[in-house]
């Protein structure tokens, strides 16, 4: 009796490890930005530039986000705001603070310009972007 | 001695259905030396696919949501791994592992307000001068939907600490009784709430966040006009 | 259950929770080899220069800095386009260091004369656009005091903290569209930006620890009417919102426009039913006509609760 309980158990338990280790192999998930980071792509493609990507999680730990809402005009509005380097330079939007004294100069192309070639803009991983849209939409924002 | 064994299958079913969330973690700790995500030009756009598969939003409480995995800049599915200062960049961790987290991890899975309390963070309110402090307002407006959701409270004191009145007052919402009409709806499709509420601000996936406040019930019962 | 069962059952259990390595999620790339960390050096040092041509070229804070009477800004301008043009040639001849070092050198300049010599017209531009701004938001508190006050029964003494700062305000706005009107937009949203901080600051104090409970609450059905005749445009605005930002198939635009058509008529036999004095039915009828309207965003692709 005992040896039958035994291999009764002893079966279960095999099955239920291979399936443990299926669930290992076969449970994938894909890589996922961090919530808020916006990609930046009105300009870069057509200049050679990798799209700018702006954490928000970075700022937001340095200001609050009237600084950058309110006082420096930035629109809730991901790739609205019109921004070029010349505006930049001239101290305009990112340029009020990326200008070698609050934050990085503007020699740092490559700190800002980080996206991938080609990526649309779009505020990553929003409820927007994640919401169950048919596979040939490309959801921009 | 039998209901030990029932209890050891028990505890290893349980193990088995947290296993996705415990691959999630781990992989999420790691700083694996191979993840060195596919480049950029033409698959950019199978990336993104590939990066942001769509997860439905569910209502259904009782469908757990994945919580985020706060993968590094080199990692993380849009930036791209080639660019030499890419590596640079600080990880999310590295400062999330810091701040006061929030139960269940959507968004960004940080407490921000709380980490404002805390002291953990100190964001200026003025960006040349370090020491102005918000102009907080202590005023909460708590709405009455139709339907069998608890009240939403929102409150301004949370918000004014991050923002100006300006932000919000008139453009997204009107300063006035009955003149916002508020849908979960608009929220989802990104107005009203969702103008930051799923974009930056906590996603809408957690219903008490918001809808907190039970509704009222008179004293024979039924509820309150 | 025997020791050596519990053991293996033990032994499963802590390898099912403990940190498994996870397979990489998408296909590794080719690792950069040494060299290659050269080319893209060189690759963002060309992107560097082409940025730098732009700036010299296109900024016209160099143009009215090379044309300036202040002889340091003058002077400035023509080392950024002496440092360009040496930062070409040692591109041109393979020395990226050097040609780095000096890119740097000519956008740190750009940037101090965009400082040191702005463009008054634009200056201007902007300033007029801030106090348009600024004394949009004055408005706007001016507004919320006025409305507050017709809540608030007359010897109340928060009465008199509204009325001072509604005086106040009127009188800061005054003096600042006078200034306005002579073109120093400086002064003007300065004492805009007064206001509008102590006008905030003390609806901050009057608002309190208040909670402002918007309950629906009718006192008739034309009322209940009105509210629904709201809720029904609220909805009919997500339609184009909706379409443009899930992109949804042919099929489903179809499907959701004859929703969207039933919904109309709906609206329009509630419009009729008030119109003829029946609020009560045409309450109901709108209703379901918001519910098409439901329908129609679900169609679209939009999880649509309650």
């Amino acid at each position: 009796m005992q040896s039958l309980i035994r291999r009764t158990l002893m079966s279960r338990m095999l099955l239920v490890w291979s399936l443990v280790l299926a669930a290992t192999f076969i449970y994938t998930r894909p890589a996922m930005a961090e919530y808020g980071d916006v990609v930046i792509n009105n300009y870069s493609d057509a200049a050679g530039m990798r799209p700018a990507v702006f954490s928000h999680w970075f700022h937001r730990v340095r200001f609050a986000c009237k600084v950058c809402h309110a006082d420096l005009g930035f629109k809730f509005k991901a790739g609205g705001n019109e921004i070029n380097m010349l505006k930049i330079i001239d101290g305009k939007y990112c340029g009020a603070c990326h200008n070698g004294n609050i934050a990085w100069s503007v020699s740092n192309c490559n700190l800002c310009h980080s996206g991938k070639p080609g990526t649309p803009t779009q505020v990553h991983e929003s409820t927007m972007q994640e919401l169950v849209a048919p596979a040939k939409s490309t959801v921009t924002k | 001695m039998n209901y030990l064994s029932k209890l050891m299958q028990f505890a290893l079913l349980t193990a088995l259905l947290n296993m996705p969330a415990a691959i999630a973690a781990t992989a999420a700790k790691e700083t694996t030396a191979k993840a060195a995500p596919a480049a950029s030009a033409a698959p950019a756009s199978q990336a993104q696919t590939a990066a942001a598969t769509p997860q439905p939003i569910s209502f259904n409480r009782l469908m757990r949501v994945a919580p985020r995995r706060h993968l590094p800049p080199m990692e993380d599915g849009i930036r791209d791994p080639a660019n030499a200062e890419t590596q640079t960049l600080q990880a999310p961790l590295e400062v999330f592992s810091a701040l006061p987290q929030t139960p269940s991890g959507l968004g960004n899975g940080v407490n921000w307000p709380g980490a404002l309390y805390d002291g953990k963070i100190k964001p200026r309110w003025d960006r040349n001068d370090p020491t102005a402090e918000p102009m907080v307002m202590d005023m909460s407006v708590v709405r009455v939907p139709k339907s069998t959701m608890p009240d939403v409270v929102f409150p301004h004191k949370q918000h004014t600490e991050w923002l100006d009145c300006s932000n919000c007052h008139p453009d997204i919402f009107v300063p006035q009784q009955g003149a916002n009409q508020i849908s979960m709806a608009a929220i989802i499709l990104g107005q009203k709430c969702g103008v930051c509420h799923g974009k930056v601000a906590f996603p809408v996936s957690e219903c008490r966040r918001c809808h907190s406040q039970p509704k009222q019930v008179d004293a024979k019962g039924g509820a309150k006009p | 259950m025997t020791g050596r069962a519990a053991a293996l059952y033990f032994t499963l259990l802590s390898l099912a929770v403990a940190p498994l390595h996870a397979e990489p999620q998408v296909p590794a790339a080719p690792p950069v080899a040494a060299g290659a960390a050269k080319q893209s050096s060189r690759e963002v040092i060309q992107q560097k220069l082409q940025l730098v041509k732009m700036l010299l070229s296109q900024a016209t804070a160099i143009e009215r800095a090379a044309g300036s009477d202040d002889p340091a800004i003058n002077q400035q301008s023509a080392a950024a386009l002496a440092l360009y043009a040496k930062a070409n040639s040692a591109f041109n001849e393979g020395d990226m260091a050097e040609a780095e070092k000096l890119l740097d050198e000519v956008l740190r300049l750009i940037t101090d004369i965009s400082r040191l010599a702005p463009d008054p017209a634009k200056v201007e531009a902007e300033q007029r656009a801030r106090y348009a701004e600024v004394l949009e938001n004055v408005r706007g508190i001016q507004i919320t005091y006025q409305e507050m006050r017709k809540d608030i029964s007359p010897g109340d003494k928060q009465l008199s903290v509204i009325d001072a700062n509604l005086e106040r305000t009127s009188v800061l706005l005054n003096q600042a569209q006078a200034h306005a009107k002579g073109n120093r937009y400086k002064e003007a949203i300065f004492l805009l930006d007064n206001a509008y901080t102590a006008g905030v600051s003390d609806l901050n104090i009057l608002m309190g620890s208040a909670v402002k409970s918007y309950e629906l609450k009718f006192n008739s059905p034309v009322e209940e009417f009105a509210h629904e005749v709201t809720r029904y445009h609220s909805y009919e605005e997500l339609i184009p919102i909706a379409y443009a930002e899930l992109k949804p198939g042919e099929g489903n635009i179809k499907l959701s426009e004859s929703y969207v058509q039933e919904s109309r008529n709906g609206r329009d036999t509630a419009l009729k039913q008030a119109a003829g004095g029946d609020h009560q039915t045409a309450i109901g009828t709108l209703q379901e006509a918001t519910k098409r309207l439901q329908t129609a965003l679900r169609t679209l692709g939009l999880t649509v609760p309650e």
